[in-house]
C-alpha cells in the first residue's frame, strides 16, 4: 500500500475532482491501490479517498507493522511518556518546503541524560528536525518542546538551554580563539568574570592554550573543529546538539572528542548525536533513530536493532537493511531536485 | 520581551565583534579608506573649474542704489530673468536676507547694486556691482559668474563708448575703459573649490552605500560561513542584531568620513565652516537612514542575486541625481523632479551646507525631518522584516 502526501501531479488533478464532487476539504489525501483496510473512504475513478485522520491511522498501523511486539510497545510508550523526564519532545513535527515534505508527523522523545542517536540517510529529514529543536526553522505542523519549553513560543527559553555543534563551523576567522568563546558567550550574558575563566578552561580542553590568541583564521581544519565544538559550550548548557562532531578528524583527536562527549553526558548533559559513522553512534547512543523519507523508521536502543538482524550485526546492517542500499544525494536547499514517487516525474524546488 | 538594556548591550557585543573584525581585515580597512579618496581626487580633477550650463537658476538682486544707472541695471536683470531660462531673479532687501535665503538653497546667488553706484557714475570713479555667491556649489557659481560678467561687461562696453563719443576730458583713464566692473564675494571667507563641492557628496554617499549594502552583504556573509546560525541560536533579540549592525556601521562611517574631511584640508586644500557635532549627527542620520532602507530593500527581495538588483537600482540613480558629482540645479527638470524623491539628495544637501556654509540646525530642517522620517519608518518595518527574512 503506497500513501501519498504531497499534493503532487496526481492529487492536484484528484482534489479538483473532489471540488466537483462537492466534498469537504479534510477529504483532500488520497490513497491508491488496494486499500485492504475498514473504514470510510471514497472511490472515484480507480482512486481512493480517505479523511487526513484516517490516513494518519493508516501510516501509524504501517509505522507499527514493521516492528515487532516489544518495539510496538516501546513505540506508544515513548509517544505518551510526555513528561518531565523528557528533554525533547516532538510530536507529529512537520517541516514542508513548498510542496516538498522534507519531515512528515514526526514523532519522538529523548529522555533527559540520555544520548540519542539521530541517524538517516543524506537528505532525509535529519538537519530540518534539528534545525526546527534548535530553533532556527519554524515548523509547518506539529509542536516541539526541548527542556520543557516550546520551541516557536518559548524559543528563547530554548536557545538558553541549547548548545548545537553543527557540521557548518560557527566561528569568526578575524577573531582569536578566546575572543570568538567570549563572543558568544556574551550573547548568552554568562557573567565576565565566569566568562574569562570558562573561555580559558575550554581552550586548555581543546589543547589550543598556545593558539588562544591567534586568529583563528590561521587555524587547521582540525584545530577550527575542536573550538566549534567548545563553543557549543560556553553558556554550559543542558541539552546539546551534536552535528557530525567527528567528521574528518584525526583517530586521536576523534577519540578525545568522543571522551568528551561522554563526559558531558555523565555530567548530566542530554546529548542528541546525528551522524553518518555508525561505530560513534553505536558506542555512544543509548537509543537509536532512523529517520527516512522525513519518517521515523525505527527506534530502539542499538543492542536491541541489532540482535533483530543477527547475531553479529553491526549498527551499520542494520541501518542499510533499513534505508536500502542504494546511493543517494544531499538535497541542496537552494535547488532542490527530488525523485519523485512516479519515477518519471521529477520536480525542482526553489 | 527582552529589556532595553540588554537589547543594547548584546548589540554593543556585536557591533565590537563587527568593528574588530574590520580592523583586523587589512585589505577592507585600506579599500574602505582609500576609496573616498581616490574618488575624490578623480572626479574634483575633472570637475575643476567646471562651467555648468544654467537652468532657471534662482538669483537675489538687491537694489541699494536709487540713481538711474542702477535702475537700468535692475532692469536689464529682470528682463533676461522674465526673457530667458537661464537665471530666475528675486528681489531681496537686505544682505542679511539673501544670506538666509541662500543657506536655504531658496537662491544661488545674490547681485548687489551699492547704494553709490549711480553717484559713482555721475562722480566719474568706477562703480561696483557685487555678486556674492554661494561656495557650496562652485560650478553654479562659476557660471553666475561668467553669465553676470557678460552683462554687465556689455552695459560698461557701451558706457564707456558713449563718455568717449562725448569728447569730454576724463581724469580717469580706468572709469573711461571700464565704467562698471564686478566685485565677486563669497558668503564665507574662502574661495570655493570643486573639492569643497564633492568632499561632503562623496562622504554622504559614502554613508548611502555602505548603509543600503551593510545587513544585505552581512547576512549573505554570515549565512555562508556559519556564523548567522550561531547568532540566531543564541537567546538574543533579532532587534540588537540590527541594532549592532547600525552601531558598527555608524562607527566606520564616521571614522571614513573624518579621514576623508581630512584628506580634503590636507590635500585639496578645503575649508570646513560648520559645527564637527552638528557634522557628526547628520552622519549618524544618513547611516540609520540608509540601513532601514537597505533592511527593507534586501529583505523584500527574498534572493541574494534580486537583492543586489535592488540594491544597485537604488544606487546608481543616488550616485548621479542626488547632486554628489553634479550640481541638481545643473540638471534637465524632469531629473530635478527625480532627484527630490530620492533621500541621498537631502543628506548630500544638509552636509554641503553645514560643512562648507557652516549653517547651524534651522537651515537644514527639512532634509533633517525627511531623514529622520527615511529612519523611523525605514527601521520600524525592518526589525519586523529582519525578523522574517532569516526565519526558516
Amino acid at each position: 500500500m503506497e500513501i501519498f502526501r504531497e499534493k503532487g501531479a496526481v492529487s492536484h488533478e484528484s482534489t479538483m475532482t473532489l471540488k466537483e464532487l462537492g466534498l469537504p476539504p479534510h477529504f483532500r489525501r488520497l490513497v491508491t491501490g488496494r486499500l485492504g483496510q475498514s473504514g470510510l473512504f471514497l472511490e472515484v475513478n480507480g482512486k481512493y479517498y480517505l479523511s487526513e485522520k484516517r490516513v494518519k491511522q493508516i501510516e501509524e498501523q504501517r509505522l507499527t507493522r514493521q516492528m515487532t511486539g516489544d518495539d510496538r510497545e516501546k513505540l506508544v510508550n515513548q509517544r505518551k511518556s510526555g513528561n518531565d523526564m523528557s528533554a525533547v519532545q516532538a510530536e507529529e513535527l512537520t517541516k514542508k518546503f513548498k510542496d516538498f515534505t522534507a519531515v512528515d508527523h514526526v514523532s519522538f522523545n529523548v529522555k533527559k541524560g540520555e544520548v540519542f542517536g539521530f541517524l538517516g540517510p543524506n537528505g532525509a529529514g535529519k538537519t530540518t528536525t534539528i534545525n526546527m529543536l534548535c530553533t532556527l526553522m519554524q515548523p509547518t505542523e506539529g509542536k516541539a518542546t526541548v527542556g520543557g519549553y516550546d520551541v516557536v513560543r518559548e524559543a528563547d527559553e530554548v536557545r538558553k538551554r541549547i548548545g548545537v555543534v553543527t557540521e557548518k563551523l560557527i566561528m569568526y576567522d578575524q577573531l582569536t580563539a578566546i575572543e570568538n568563546l567570549k563572543f558568544f558567550g556574551k550573547l548568552y550574558d554568562v557573567p565576565d568574570h565566569e566568562l574569562n575563566k570558562r573561555a580559558e578552561e575550554l581552550v586548555k580542553l581543546i589543547d589550543l592554550w598556545d593558539w588562544r590568541n591567534i586568529k583563528v583564521s590561521s587555524f587547521s581544519s582540525g584545530m577550527r573543529q575542536r573550538l566549534n565544538f567548545v563553543r557549543a559550550l560556553i553558556h554550559n548548557p543542558k541539552i546539546l546538539f551534536l552535528d557530525e562532531p567527528t567528521v574528518g578528524l584525526d583517530p586521536a583527536t576523534a577519540r578525545n572528542i568522543r571522551e568528551m562527549i561522554a563526559k558531558l553526558n555523565s555530567d548530566g548533559c542530554t546529548i542528541i548525536l546525528t551522524t553518518h559513522q555508525m561505530e560513534v553512534a553505536d558506542q555512544l547512543s543509548h537509543m537509536i533513530s532512523i529517520i527516512d523519507n522525513g519518517k521515523i523508521i525505527a527506534l530502539d536502543t542499538p543492542e536491541n536493532l541489532k540482535a533483530k538482524v543477527g547475531p553479529e550485526a553491526t549498527l551499520e546492517d542494520v541501518f542499510i537493511k533499513l534505508t536500502g542500499s542504494k546511493m543517494r544525494d544531499a538535497p541542496k536547499k537552494e535547488r532542490f531536485v527530488m525523485p519523485h514517487r512516479f519515477g518519471s516525474v521529477r520536480r525542482r524546488f526553489r | 520581551m527582552k529589556s532595553p538594556l540588554k537589547i543594547l548591550r548584546h548589540s554593543l557585543v556585536i557591533a565590537w565583534k563587527d568593528l574588530t573584525e574590520f580592523r583586523r581585515n587589512r585589505i577592507t580597512l585600506i579599500f574602505s579608506l582609500v576609496m573616498p579618496i581616490l574618488m575624490m581626487g578623480m572626479f574634483g580633477l575633472i570637475f575643476q573649474d567646471s562651467i555648468s550650463a544654467l537652468n532657471n537658476v534662482p538669483v537675489g538682486m538687491i537694489i541699494d542704489d536709487v540713481g538711474m544707472y542702477g535702475e537700468q541695471i535692475a532692469e536689464m536683470v529682470r528682463d533676461i530673468s522674465s526673457n530667458s531660462d537661464s537665471i530666475r531673479v528675486i528681489e531681496v532687501s537686505t544682505r542679511t536676507q539673501a544670506k538666509e535665503k541662500i543657506f536655504s538653497a531658496e537662491i544661488k546667488a545674490v547681485i548687489i547694486i551699492p547704494h553709490n553706484f549711480s553717484s559713482s557714475i555721475q562722480d566719474q570713479t568706477q562703480a561696483k556691482i557685487i555678486i556674492v555667491t554661494d561656495p557650496s556649489n562652485p560650478a553654479i557659481a562659476q557660471s553666475l559668474i561668467q553669465f553676470f560678467n557678460g552683462m554687465i561687461n556689455v552695459v560698461s562696453d557701451q558706457l564707456s563708448q558713449e563718455l568717449i563719443e562725448t569728447g569730454m576730458p576724463y581724469f580717469n583713464s580706468e572709469f573711461v575703459v571700464n565704467p562698471i566692473s564686478i566685485n565677486v564675494e563669497s558668503i564665507v571667507s574662502g574661495e570655493g573649490s570643486s573639492f569643497d563641492f564633492l568632499a561632503p557628496g562623496f562622504i554622504a554617499m559614502n554613508v548611502m552605500m555602505s548603509g543600503l549594502t551593510a545587513l544585505g552583504a552581512a547576512l549573505a556573509r554570515e549565512r555562508e560561513s556559519g556564523t548567522l546560525d550561531g547568532v540566531l541560536m543564541s537567546p538574543i533579540s533579532r532587534t540588537s542584531i540590527i541594532l549592532g549592525k547600525t552601531i558598527s556601521h555608524t562607527i566606520r562611517n564616521l571614522l571614513q568620513g573624518g579621514i576623508t574631511i581630512a584628506i580634503a584640508i590636507l590635500i585639496f586644500g578645503i575649508t570646513i565652516r560648520g559645527n564637527p557635532f552638528l557634522i557628526v549627527s547628520i552622519l549618524i542620520l544618513g547611516t540609520i537612514s540608509f540601513l532601514g532602507l537597505g533592511i527593507v530593500a534586501t529583505a523584500i527581495a527574498k534572493e541574494q542575486e534580486s537583492a543586489q538588483l535592488v540594491l544597485g537600482l537604488l544606487q546608481f540613480p543616488m550616485m548621479f541625481l542626488s547632486g554628489v558629482l553634479f550640481p541638481v540645479e545643473q540638471m534637465p527638470s524632469i531629473l530635478q523632479t527625480v532627484s527630490k524623491v530620492l533621500p541621498l539628495t537631502y543628506a548630500v544637501d544638509a552636509l554641503r551646507k553645514v560643512m562648507i556654509l557652516g549653517v547651524g540646525i534651522e537651515a537644514i530642517i527639512t532634509p533633517i525631518t525627511i531623514l529622520i522620517i527615511l529612519g523611523v519608518v525605514t527601521m520600524t518595518l525592518g526589525v519586523p522584516l529582519f525578523e522574517r527574512a532569516v526565519k526558516k
